[in-house]
């Protein structure tokens, strides 16, 4: 009975190993070149512009008239992302939309954004660095104290003895609890970088579900309660400091909404989410002088829409291109592999064990490998009473259960 | 009997077990000399933002050691049983064949586990030494699928040596376990295992049993 169990295991466990690296070779030998499309606005001609690699040298994008630009004309249809360029060959243009260009407030209105999937759901050891954010010398520094939320305060870790700083963790405790903050936090937000001109601190979702806002303050501390509901469920705060001071970065919810967290007292904007799914799509947002793009980019598609400074959208658009899996390659696959495991997905910084691309076109292989099998069975001479565990092995999971009974076979362990 | 078995097997793996504890100390003593150095000569305020944000490991140095120690107390344990076809008596002994077998499993798997918890218990000491608990979980969950890999590899490696039939069967068990361990060191940065370090661990004590197999294969004698 032991053995008869212990067969069985093996033959499940070869199942797997065979679902993760068959197909995994698989797309190393037949994986195709994918070129995706790159999406902007253009705030001349008030069009989105495609890039897409084509043969053609003289078509460098495709506007959503349907007209075609080369790699020199694209540049002046694009004047906020190229001002470097266009400034140092003169040729910027003097206003748009009757707005004067200036190239300071065009750089500073620039930003470009990306966030992966995988980027929302990522390890991490909850100690944190508290930079100073108004440092008298004007450059940032990583602090000798690192901090973590407990239970029941705000704990400063000295790096060098590894022991608590009592001031530091006395004085920002009292003012978390002053503003109402309730332990434990249940997450922590930041940007804990030097490479950037100011420190904004750092979000807390605290044990009510609010959100603190804690900084340090020419070693004071800074703790507000934003005003940001309790009831939003939050998956992930991404910030980002600007010199434009206009928002602090980016929130995205488990319910796939995307809000920019506003200076202006924290409000939340909300910004156009069609087609998004979080666990899926890049987030891409182009920010300019005059215009905001935000786009969402699956491995085959993208929705990109545009709004202006305030946050009215002007237009969007959907592009749709065909993945591996909808190619050739990926047809022929889907007759092979019944389903394909993965120990990493793009949803996830974690190893998991994700079950995908199941498909039940592979049911012709199975069928022809069980007649298989029975064949070979009967000119074995084996019974196919006592083996229709086997059977149902090929079945059930087609060319890995096939690999795994030809390996760990019955006569074996009788 | 059972006390006989276990001082054979602890006849043949006692030197090679003292072995592997050795270069694990060795391993902690460079690791905790490595982290006394970092504190007493530079900042230590940056080396821990690039623990915790740039994910380098300071303890990586354990990567494979118990990959080694599960591959080494597994040929000492197994490789003189085979050679000349000992393992034949032990087999004949009075006593269920799969309970000798279990048996001498079950001592390895022991003495590994022994020596692992020993230098998981060194390490912890080290860790809330020099970082609050935080960094200690981390470290847990991070070594855990690489202790996992260590134990797994003595389970199969001892099927692989019992297996009698060379080319075709062996060949094969080799090529499940690079596959089967390589997904337990498919990892990047730290935490890694954090949501499924239990199911990878339910697979690994399925295969334990893998010995089984080649046992029966063994006494019945396929060549």
């Amino acid at each position: 009975m032991l053995l008869k169990l212990s067969r069985i295991v093996l033959i499940f466990i070869v199942i797997l190993i065979a679902s993760v690296y068959l197909p995994h070779f698989y797309w190393m030998a037949a994986s195709p070149r994918i070129h995706k499309p790159n999406i902007y606005y253009s705030p001349v001609i008030k069009k989105f512009l495609t890039f897409k690699y084509d043969n053609n040298p003289n078509v460098f994008c495709t506007a959503s008239d349907g007209k075609t630009y080369s790699r020199k004309g694209s540049d002046t249809l694009l004047p906020f992302l190229n001002y470097r360029l266009l400034a140092a060959k003169s040729s910027m243009p003097d206003s748009i939309d009757d707005i004067e260009i200036i190239l300071e407030d065009v750089r500073r209105n620039n930003f470009l954004l990306r966030t992966r999937p995988y980027q929302l759901d990522l390890p991490q050891i909850p100690v944190y660095p508290l930079f100073e954010s108004k440092p008298e010398r004007l450059q940032l520094e990583i602090p000798e104290c690192f901090f973590r939320i407990t239970k029941d305060k705000m704990d400063f870790i000295n790096t060098k003895t590894n022991k608590q700083n009592k001031q530091l963790t006395e004085i920002f405790t009292k003012s978390l609890v002053k503003a109402g903050f309730s332990f434990p936090s249940k997450n922590i937000f930041g940007n804990p970088t030097t490479r950037k001109a100011f420190d904004e601190g750092y979000f807390v979702i605290d044990n009510n579900n609010f959100v603190y806002h804690i900084k340090m303050l020419k070693g004071k501390p800074f703790c507000v309660k934003t005003g940001i509901p309790n009831d939003i469920r939050i998956k992930k705060i991404i910030i980002k400091e600007n010199s434009l001071k206009e928002f602090y970065g980016h929130m995205i919810t488990k319910d796939d909404r995307v809000f920019f967290i506003l200076y202006d007292q924290y409000k939340l904007q909300e910004l156009p989410n069609e087609g998004y799914d979080s666990s899926r799509d890049h987030v891409f947002m182009v920010g300019n002088l005059l215009y905001r793009t935000i786009s969402f980019i699956s491995t085959n598609s993208v929705t990109s829409t545009v709004v202006n400074r305030q946050y009215k959208i002007v237009d969007t658009l959907k592009k749709t291109w065909k993945d591996k899996y909808q190619l050739t390659p990926g047809i022929i696959s889907s007759y092979i592999f019944p389903f394909t495991i993965m120990t990493q997905d793009r949803s996830s910084y974690f190893t998991n064990i994700f079950i995908k691309h199941i498909s039940f076109k592979a049911i012709y292989l199975h069928i022809f490998l069980l007649i298989f099998t029975i064949i070979y069975y009967i000119k074995r001479k084996k019974s196919m009473i006592k083996n229709w565990l086997d059977l149902i092995f090929v079945l059930l999971f087609g060319i890995y259960g096939f690999i795994s009974i030809l390996l760990f076979q019955r006569e074996d362990i009788e | 009997m059972f006390k006989a078995i276990g001082y054979k097997e602890w006849l043949k793996i006692r030197w090679a077990a003292l072995g592997i504890i050795i270069a694990f100390i060795l391993v902690f003593i460079n690791t905790a000399l490595t982290l006394s150095y970092i504190v007493r000569t530079s900042d230590p305020n940056l080396y821990w933002n690039n623990l915790i944000f740039r994910m380098s490991l300071y303890y990586s140095l354990l990567k494979y050691l118990p990959l080694l120690a599960g591959i080494i107390i597994s040929f000492f344990q197994f490789f003189p049983e085979i050679s000349e076809n000992r393992l034949k008596l032990a087999l004949h002994l009075p006593l269920n064949e799969k309970s000798i077998i279990l048996n001498m499993v079950a001592f390895g798997t022991t003495t590994l586990l022994a020596i692992f918890l020993f230098i998981i218990l060194l390490f912890t000491l080290m860790i809330l030494y020099f970082f609050p608990v935080e960094f200690l979980y981390s470290f847990l969950i991070t070594t855990a699928p690489w202790f996992l890999a260590g134990l797994t590899i003595y389970w199969l490696a001892s099927s692989i040596f019992v297996e009698p039939m060379w080319l075709f069967r062996r060949l094969f068990l080799i090529l499940i376990s690079i596959a089967y361990i390589s997904l337990l060191y498919a990892s990047k940065g730290y935490n890694n295992f954090e949501v499924s370090i239990h199911w990878f661990f339910l697979i690994s004590i399925f295969l334990s049993v893998s010995i089984l197999i080649s046992t029966a294969r063994f006494k019945k004698g396929v060549i």
